[in-house]
């Protein structure tokens, strides 16, 4: 292979990775044009960042990995008490108004991490203009603006990570449920071991709405509305 | 931008864990590839300002070509050498240390575009120019180096990696810059070439005949040609 095939082969797998990026990208605005051009020259540097997945996306496709988790588990649920007296303590209308309050906080949780995503909502540029002003003596006024704001980010990232961490354990708090349910089913075990689970579900579930309504009315994580 | 640069001269320790942990490392590879095109460019104008017209944008592009050329044939490298000597770093983090490394050495290239410039301003001669040039590569060279020993950690065969890294990096930025040679000219040629015309060889195969004629001097050296050197050294050393 000689040099020209080996840089003809470079350049259409640059392009290659460039028209990758561009699908990738949520919006076609100049940043995107600018990172596919820069990556046809510089794929093997620029690919494996510009192909990354957004964090956002990422933390999106977590809550509905786990949105899918506890859909499965309410269906099971469902399906091992139906025509049973059990259903009294799992009926499939509690199954939909459980399914519908988690749904409300993953939409929830979507918000929040497109917010995220967004400029002007990364901790990591906040705490970088933080040590900025700081390393070259800004005013007290803007450094203590930047704390403000850096702090309200981080606020915000870790109000993020306890509710995507509340539903992890919701999801596996309903696979608890499903297989109590099954055995006692099976197993003609009594079904008040189920009967806890679902009361501690509710109370889990009120807990993340809590969280949540704290937060539109205007005073997330403590943080006082301007 | 500017913070990251800040961050690279200042504390780049801070830098490469955040790399090292792969946390806001997109920005940090977008703002170190603008580091380097922008150090090199300048650098490599400033170096090809020694003869003035168009070597000083030939010079330019060439030496951004070379450090990202570099770079990237050196990253697959870097990411393997990594992993063999017992740090299985995932590609973004390896990417990224290389490119923040490249991007100190373009930072302490770009600090010494003004004191080449000036030389090269005041007359400098063609040597002064070179070892000025060099020693602004080898202070580069040093600055990466550090932040390379940084980023690895104090974990095992820390020197066994950088030294095999090192090795490969040298031979093929070697290479590189010996393909894409003059950069800063030549005055007795009218119009200095992008490519130098002279069939040489490799830059390996140039240090094997430097050594054997070294060991025995016996005539032309094989591969050598007879044509003009392409250093000007004769043409303004005193």
């Amino acid at each position: 292979m000689s040099l020209r095939d080996l840089l003809l082969l470079y350049g259409i797998i640059g392009i290659a990775c460039a028209i990758a990026v561009l699908r990738r990208s949520p919006a076609r605005n100049l940043r995107a044009m600018a990172s596919a051009a820069a990556t046809i020259p510089l794929w093997p540097l620029w690919a494996p960042f510009a192909l990354g997945a957004p964090r956002a996306a990422r933390s999106r496709s977590g809550a509905a990995t786990t949105t899918a988790r506890i859909d499965k588990a309410l269906a099971d649920a469902v399906e091992a008490v139906a025509g049973t007296p059990m259903s009294d303590v799992f009926s499939p209308k509690i199954a939909t108004r459980i399914s519908a309050e988690v749904l409300r906080v993953a939409a929830r949780l979507d918000e929040l991490g497109a917010l995220a995503a967004e400029a002007g909502f990364d901790a990591e540029a906040s705490a970088g203009k933080l040590r900025e002003l700081e390393s070259r003596g800004g005013s007290d006024r803007a450094v203590a603006t930047a704390r403000l704001q850096h702090e309200s980010m981080l606020r915000l990232q870790q109000l993020r990570a306890a509710d995507e961490r509340a539903l992890v354990d919701l999801a596996e708090l309903l696979e608890v449920l499903r297989s109590q349910l099954l055995l006692a089913r099976y197993a003609g075990s009594s079904a008040e071991g189920a009967g806890a689970i679902v009361g501690e579900v509710w109370a889990r579930l009120e807990g993340l709405g809590a969280a949540f309504d704290v937060g539109a009315g205007g005073a997330v994580g403590g943080i006082p509305p301007a | 931008m500017i913070t990251l640069f800040n961050r690279l001269l200042r504390s780049p320790a801070e830098v490469a864990k955040d790399c090292r942990a792969d946390k806001g490392v997109a920005p940090i590879a977008a703002n170190a590839i603008a580091a380097i095109v922008v150090g090199t460019l300048f650098f490599g104008g400033a170096v090809g300002s020694w003869q003035g017209g168009r070597q000083i944008a030939f010079a330019a592009i060439k030496l951004t070509l070379v450090g990202l050329g570099t770079l990237v044939v050196c990253v697959p490298a870097f990411h393997a050498i990594t992993a063999v000597f017992g740090r299985p770093w995932a590609l973004r983090p390896a990417i990224s240390i290389m490119l923040i490394a490249g991007a100190r050495f373009s930072l302490i290239l770009l600090a010494a575009t003004p004191v080449l410039w000036l030389a090269i301003n005041l007359g400098a001669p063609y040597h002064l120019v070179k070892l000025l040039a060099a020693l602004a590569y080898a202070l580069g060279g040093l600055a990466a180096l550090g932040l390379l020993l940084r980023s690895l950690g104090k974990g095992r065969d820390q020197l066994a990696t950088v030294t095999v890294f090192v090795g490969v990096f040298l031979l093929v930025g070697g290479q590189a810059a010996w393909v894409l040679r003059p950069y800063i000219g030549d005055p007795r040629h009218g119009t200095t070439p992008f490519f130098t015309n002279e069939r040489e060889g490799g830059v390996a195969y140039q240090l094997y005949v430097s050594a054997r004629q070294l060991v025995a001097p016996t005539g032309p050296a094989p591969g050598s040609q007879t044509t003009a050197p392409s250093s000007v050294d004769e043409a303004r050393s005193p």
